[in-house]
């Protein structure tokens, strides 16, 4: 083979003793020798596949990193209008997924989004534009309704609200104590997808199943969210309302009528149940400054609650009587309640050993989970999502719930597949091999780039403070902690402009800008970006 | 000036200090790990003003060195058998890039069978590369050749090995004068090449080229090694005027009447010394011819040595194996267009550190007439 000819290098007398040339290498066009390419592909990383509404995390990371907060949170409502109170309330299945939780522990993605949406705020959406004349109505103003709403608004649909209380949020605002979610952090997240506009909103509208079949008639569509509102109550229990008590009643009645939690103080309460209502109840009331206990069937380690609540709730002093069940009452001045002693539960059925035990309380709370008030069917109008849809599940879960229901809505009144949409709309769905679509798994990650840290430990207000009212638990990290967390993020697979592929690069053939470039002129195919890159998004393919 | 009890190591890194290098690439290997050693520390308590790289194998340590004397810095790195063996192939891409790269080798044998002790093979097998090498007599010997050698280095553009017996010049105290800085720095000017890395100056360093430019790059090493004579000879008047030493190509003992020569090359030359002595008082005509510098071979000084009737006995540590001694080899070949030749001994006397005392020498120079000139000799 002829190589390149060198003409424009300095004169022979020069470069007898020196071997150089006052050239560039540019007349060798290196790229001739590949046989292999690199090939530039942002995949998704493991975390967005966790999140129930795939928020693209690596993404606000790095513009968090970047110092544009602005751009991360948008990013982050772009896929969820609610991240100040996700960063609160949601057990993060983000974090089970993260690459990091094999390495020295998962990143706490919880506290830099909570960061990011405490940040988001105060920025006020763009005005929502009016697209079409079609109309759609939600029932149920949760955060399955709200989060349906503001995708269908988003997307030019306008869009009513049904709400049978006098407030919008439902358990975000009444359901889950402040100490764990401050209201105001909950209602400046919803008044801010309403004042986005396109979305009416009527309140104490409930909305029953005649009701139901008179919207389905006068909207395009109908999103029913109304929740699982009925109490789920034991046989041998009957509600009063005076001394006994579902829990969701008693929450709410202490949310709208202060002389009653005056009233209540110094009680002592029990409450059945396992699950978060059952800790927030038993929690709410702690602090009102009475003795409680919880009364569950089976181990506290069974119950479904998030570990954080029961942890915190042991803390604060909460007594709880494991495998047990109330098989009598009898009012007299008090309660006096028979408990019996669980054996087995099998196939629901619970088995008792035949032991007694006897308390006296003064108010009685049953928590043991909401049913549906009716049955819907769903058809070619009446799109069902959130708990209603889904039984009970967490606030990130109805949030999703929401956001896949407008866009199965929108889906439908335009005729189009279900992955259609532009990429600000959900940068997960908007692929449209979406199936197919890789994930980073651990072996991806050059660990070579990432000393071990161990994770963001967030510090909690002492128990004994807590107790005292309803200061929020969690405290925030300062902001120096928030960014060293952030920069814990291995951003599987979403290039955040590290630059070790240009630094590697022997033939300085490539550029980062909004993702990698190469110049195929001279990129020889040798494979050290594809190999370097801490995160997996260079991958070498065959080239002919 | 001042005067101390060196170790040979601490004389040569004494001497480096003086150079003032800018980056010193290395990694540490038996005998001559006492060198760096002190030279990291000279660099971490800010005595030298330079940059100690640790490298995770000699083969980075010249890679490295080759990039930092490219980008236009006096460069300095230390090594030992092994550790020369793996740097081979960068030493050769010195030589052709230009790059007066000082490199200290401690000679010790090469495996197999691990040794650590002295004897000249890792350098011989290193003799065509096209670096200028020096054997070394003595620690103080050491600690001139460093300055000489970046001298003599920068003004031709070619690297320069400076060579000691492993333990016997290494790690063996030694009274030594060590020069002030303000001579040093007489002696040795700032090093200011005419072409370097530099971005503000694009150029290509080594880029492919076709075998007629090749060629012409090697001939021009070639006549540089021819006309670096010159400049040795130069270094030595420059260095006699400020230190009032004085070095050459070669040096001899009692070589003018002496009708046996011995020829050596680095410590064994004052053991030899001691064995001439010896001779002398016995009546029996010994001399010593030292081979100082064996790149570029000085064969003019060489012939002229050792002209005249007289029986000479080269002691090698090192064989070719097949041939003959390295050492044996050049001097024959510098004979070969002579009238007259001497006779010739080709001695392998040491190897992986083999004790010479000063009577093997002795009963050698007595036993010279039974000796085979026609093969290598080895001892019993």
């Amino acid at each position: 083979m002829e190589s390149v000819e060198y003409n424009n290098v300095i004169s022979e007398e020069d470069i007898k003793k020196f071997p150089i040339s006052i050239t560039t290498t540019e007349v060798n066009l290196t790229g001739s020798w590949r046989f292999s390419k690199p090939n530039f592909e942002e995949k998704i990383s493991p975390c967005s596949v966790g999140c129930p509404a795939n928020t693209n995390i690596p993404k606000y990371i790095f513009h968090l990193l970047k110092n544009d907060i602005k751009t991360a949170a948008n990013i982050l409502r772009d896929e969820n209008p609610f991240p100040a109170v996700c960063g609160r309330v949601c057990p993060h299945f983000c974090q089970e997924k993260c690459n990091r939780k094999e390495y020295d522990g998962s990143v706490e993605i919880r506290e830099i989004e909570k960061f990011v949406g405490d940040y988001a705020l105060d920025i006020p959406y763009e005005k929502a534009q009016l697209k079409t004349n079609k109309r759609v109505a939600v029932i149920g103003g949760g955060p399955a309704g709200l989060s349906c709403a503001y995708f269908l608004a988003k997307n030019g649909y306008r869009v009513t609200i049904y709400e049978k209380e006098n407030f919008l949020g439902g358990l975000l605002i009444y359901g889950i104590p402040s100490y764990r979610l401050p209201r105001e952090i909950a209602q400046k997240e919803i008044n801010n997808i309403i004042e986005m506009g396109n979305i009416e909103v009527k309140l104490n509208e409930t909305v029953t199943f005649d009701r139901l079949q008179e919207l389905k008639n006068s909207y395009d569509a109908v999103f029913f969210a109304g929740g699982l509102s009925k109490d789920r109550i034991p046989d041998n229990i009957e509600l009063d309302n005076e001394n006994v008590f579902s829990g969701y009643e008693l929450l709410k009645k202490l949310n709208t009528n202060q002389s009653f939690a005056q009233k209540l103080k110094g009680e002592k309460i029990a409450v059945i149940g396992g699950g978060n209502v059952a800790f927030d109840v038993a929690r709410t009331i702690l602090r009102l400054g009475n003795e409680v206990e919880i009364i569950y069937r089976r181990t506290l380690q069974e119950a479904p609650s998030f570990e954080e609540e029961k942890a915190e709730g042991l803390e604060e002093g909460l007594k709880i009587t494991e495998k047990s069940v109330v098989i009598k009452i009898v009012k007299a001045k008090k309660l006096n309640l028979t408990l019996g002693k669980v054996d087995k539960i099998v196939n629901k059925e619970v088995q008792l050993t035949g032991e007694t035990e006897n308390i006296e309380v003064d108010r009685l709370v049953i928590a043991t989970g909401q049913a549906k008030e009716f049955e819907i069917e769903k058809d070619d109008k009446i799109f069902l999502g959130g708990d209603y849809e889904h039984g009970a599940k967490t606030v990130i879960e109805a949030i999703a719930s929401g956001k896949t229901n407008a866009y199965k809505i929108i889906a439908h009144l335009e005729n189009k597949p279900f992955y259609f949409m532009n990429e600000q709309d959900n940068f997960l769905r908007s692929k449209r091999d979406f199936d197919s679509y890789k994930v980073v798994d651990f072996k991806k990650i050059n660990l070579f780039y990432f000393d071990k840290q161990p994770p963001l430990k967030t510090d909690k207000l002492p128990a004994k403070e807590r107790i005292k009212g309803f200061k929020e638990v969690a405290l925030k990290p300062a902001l120096d902690k928030i960014l060293n967390e952030a920069k814990r993020c291995f951003s599987c697979g979403v290039c955040n402009e590290c630059k070790t592929c240009w630094f590697f690069c022997p033939d300085v053939c490539i550029n980062v800008k909004d993702g990698v470039d190469f110049d195929y002129t001279y990129c020889k195919g040798c494979g050290l970006c594809s190999a370097e890159c801490p995160r997996g998004v260079i991958d070498m393919v065959e080239d002919k | 000036m001042q005067k101390d009890m060196l170790l040979g190591s601490e004389a040569i890194a004494e001497g480096v200090k003086l150079a003032r290098p800018k980056i010193i690439p290395a990694y540490p290997i038996t005998p001559q790990t006492h060198i760096i050693e002190v030279l990291s520390e000279m660099t971490a308590n800010g005595e030298l003003d330079a940059t100690f790289i640790r490298v995770e194998s000699e083969l980075s340590a010249a890679a490295a060195a080759m990039g930092a004397s490219q980008a236009g810095v006096r460069t300095f790195t230390a090594t030992s058998s092994h550790g020369l063996a793996l740097m081979h192939e960068v030493l050769h891409w010195i030589v052709g890039a230009r790059l007066p790269v000082v490199l200290v080798n401690a000679n010790r044998a090469i495996g197999s069978p691990w040794n650590i002790w002295t004897d000249q093979t890792d350098s011989m097998t290193q003799r065509d590369l096209g670096w200028l090498q020096v054997y070394c007599e003595t620690a103080q010997e050491a600690l001139d050749t460093i300055l000489q050698a970046f001298y003599i280095a920068e003004k031709i553009q070619l690297p320069f090995m400076v060579m000691i017996d492993g333990f016997i010049l290494s790690h063996t105290l030694e009274e030594v004068l060590i020069p002030s800085q303000d001579e040093a720095d007489e002696f040795l000017p700032p090093y200011k090449p005419e072409y370097f890395l530099d971005t503000n100056n694009p150029m290509s360093f080594g880029a492919a080229a076709k075998g007629d430019i090749f060629y012409l790059l090697r001939k021009s090493i070639e006549e540089t090694m021819e006309g670096s004579f010159d400049y040795i000879d130069e270094a030595h008047k420059r260095f006699e005027k400020i230190f009032k030493r004085r070095y050459g190509l070669i040096d001899t003992y009692l070589l003018d009447d002496a009708e046996i020569v011995f020829v050596v090359a680095g410590a064994l030359v004052g053991t030899t010394k001691v064995a001439i002595d010896t001779l002398r008082k016995n009546n029996v005509k010994a001399g010593l011819l030292k081979i100082r510098y064996f790149r570029p071979f000085p064969k003019k000084e060489i012939v002229e040595a050792l002209k005249g009737d007289k029986k000479v006995v080269v002691f090698n540590k090192a064989v070719s194996f097949g041939s003959s001694g390295q050492i044996t080899q050049e001097i024959k070949e510098a004979f070969y267009y002579e009238d007259k030749k001497p006779v010739l001994y080709d001695y392998v006397l040491s190897l992986g550190g083999k004790e010479v005392f000063v009577e093997n020498i002795v009963d050698l120079a007595n036993n010279l007439d039974n000796l085979d000139k026609f093969k290598i000799l080895w001892r019993e």
